[in-house]
């Protein structure tokens, strides 16, 4: 090991932690050739291939490494949080017909794509390059929102080029999709405001409606990444790089292949933030529709939107001297504090905010980065709950049918494309998330401000 | 997944219709139409990520859920090589109740090992 690592859990997380092989995980992404600092990982880390899942990793510039496994296959998968001018008794009684309506309009599920937007290759170039920008300029969303994503919706030094024509064709059809597993669109209302000032500079009330959207880069992520690794494998032997674990493969920054990884990665990162932006416009459009109201009288507006697989430039303070580092986040969120250049404008004041989606039956969290975890994470927090069960066990446990009705018991309505999948997503299936909020809150990686409640979900 | 088989060849056959369990009900898929695909890889456990990955691709951009795979393998100069026939049908969302959405095929604890006149590998989906 170069370095240490270090786990941030209390005793109840660590007695499930201890249980699967994630701490081992930790030990060997502390085997990598310029790691910085430590093998950090977040109170819902779990058991991932390579890294762990909940696992944060800089490495230096002129001896450090870039490992695909360190972003994992859904690459910028992510949660973006839109706030609206609606409060929670004027939409309860159309919620159903707004759920309908997102069901509708953002397609969920394998093999969905939309016939609205099926794109040209020049067009999915412009997406790879210009991400979430790329989809304004199209007329789906506004310019503000821009201001709102992190990294402003586009990575910069993406290269198309080093795409594969096969991940770009898994792209193609599916900008704008939610795709499968734990990616949701869920309509939400502000349950608790912890700490009103913040709560308000972030524009959230107690009863308000919002919207929170959980998706990534799709097949074409997954496809960079499964292309990427391949070369990693042989980059390993070329630079003769010594490793506990095949899936942790990587290659120098400063190398050829970690060049073409990293111009890939932000490739099908800005593909990311623009399927997040396209299906945003889709949401606001479901809002007005279902509502009968015009979409700007929603006052659907972009909170934020966090990546939470990422690596990216960044720089530190290390040793008393400005540093750039390539961060590895793999299910952790960036979160930056008060007073950075890269938090908006409009929240400088208070710390960019932190999105921690919880299960589709509980609760999710709204933070605010801190400068503690500036100085102690690389301006990291955690990124969810993390499962406790796996999807298999789900299924068994539950029928799938039983679960549409449970969670309308609970005052959630649900539309899935599978209800083998939302067996899979029940809230049991999951940690409690405010276990996981309250360790990161307590170590002052960033603050609780607020907690949404569901109420109703679409799924894949 | 891991899988067992008296073959080298069976065993990547094995392979593709645990990838189909993964994602359906094999039971529930058709196998109406014929799909060559050849592969070459220096090493076993690399054509096995590269077979499965192809299908998974095929799967994504054709829609083709795989009910039977024929293959042969064989080793080559340069490594090794897969040549197979996978039948199938197009993904129908009234018939194929999708269980989970494979996003790759990685490389975590992959092995590929033979004795006592049987193959064994565990491959590891990301889901």
């Amino acid at each position: 090991m170069r370095v240490d690592g270090l786990v941030y859990a209390d005793e109840k997380l660590m007695r499930d932690i201890r249980g699967d092989e994630s701490l081992q995980q930790v030990r060997n992404v502390a085997h990598l050739p310029g790691i910085v600092g430590a093998s950090l990982a977040m109170p819902d880390i779990h058991w991932g291939y390579g890294f762990p899942i909940g696992g944060v990793a800089a490495t230096r510039l002129d001896d450090g490494v870039v490992s695909p496994g360190g972003v994992g296959y859904d690459i910028n998968c992510g949660v973006r949080l839109l706030r609206s001018g609606l409060q929670r008794e004027a939409v309860a009684p159309k919620l159903e017909a707004v759920v309908a309506e997102m069901y509708r309009r953002v397609p969920t599920g394998v093999g969905a794509h939309r016939r609205d937007l099926k794109l040209t290759a020049g067009d999915l170039r412009g997406v790879m390059e210009r991400g979430a920008a790329w989809a304004v300029e199209r007329g789906l969303g506004d310019r503000a929102d821009l201001e709102r994503i992190e990294e402003g919706g586009c990575l910069p030094g993406a290269d198309p080029d080093l795409v594969s024509g096969r991940a770009g064709e898994r792209g193609q059809s599916q900008l704008g999709t939610l795709g499968s597993g734990n990616h949701f669109a869920e309509v939400q209302y502000v349950s608790e405001v912890y700490d009103p000032a913040v709560a308000a500079a972030f524009g959230l009330r107690a009863g308000q409606v919002t919207v929170m959207i959980h998706s990534g880069s799709r097949g074409l992520g997954h496809q960079v990444c499964q292309d990427h690794l391949r070369v990693m494998v042989g980059a390993v032997r070329k630079y003769g790089i010594d490793l506990p674990d095949r899936q942790l493969a990587c290659a120098p920054l400063d190398s050829p292949e970690g060049r073409a990884y990293l111009a890939a990665m932000a490739a099908a990162a800005n593909f990311a933030f623009a399927n997040r932006q396209v299906m945003a416009h889709h949401v606001r459009e479901s809002f007005a529709s279902a509502l009968g109201i015009r979409a700007d009288r929603t006052g659907l507006e972009l909170l934020y939107d966090v990546c939470h697989n990422i690596a990216k430039f960044e720089t530190f303070n290390i040793e008393a001297r400005e540093t750039r580092l390539c961060v590895h986040r793999k299910g952790a969120t960036r979160a930056y504090p008060p007073g950075h250049p890269e938090t908006p404008a409009a929240y400088r004041a208070v710390g960019q905010p932190v999105l921690i989606p919880g299960d589709m039956g509980r609760y999710s969290y709204v933070l605010a980065g801190t400068a503690r975890a500036f100085t102690e994470t690389f301006g990291s927090a955690c990124h969810g709950a993390g499962r406790q069960m796996s999807r298999g066990e789900a299924r068994r446990v539950k029928r799938e049918g039983s679960v549409f009705a449970e969670m309308a018991a609970r005052g959630v309505h649900v539309m899935a494309a599978g209800a083998a999948t939302v067996a899979e997503e029940m809230p049991e299936a999951y940690k409690d998330v405010a276990d996981v909020v309250g360790v990161v809150h307590g170590a002052g990686l960033a603050t609780r401000v607020a907690q949404l409640k569901p109420l109703g979900v679409i799924k894949g | 997944m891991s899988l067992q088989a008296r073959s080298v060849a069976e065993l990547f056959g094995e392979a593709a219709m645990a990838l189909t369990e993964t994602i359906t009900d094999p039971v529930s898929v058709r196998a109406d139409s014929p799909h060559p695909v050849e592969i070459a890889a220096a090493g076993l456990d690399d054509l096995l990520v590269d077979w499965l990955g192809e299908l998974l691709y095929r799967f994504e951009v054709q829609n083709l859920l795989v009910a039977r795979a024929d293959v042969a393998v064989s080793q080559t100069s340069g490594g090794w090589s897969l040549l197979a026939v996978v039948w199938g049908e197009p993904f129908d969302q009234g018939r194929h109740s999708i269980k989970v959405l494979v996003k790759g095929i990685t490389y975590h604890r992959l092995s590929i090992t033979e004795g006592a006149g049987q193959w064994q590998t565990d491959v590891v989906f990301d889901i």
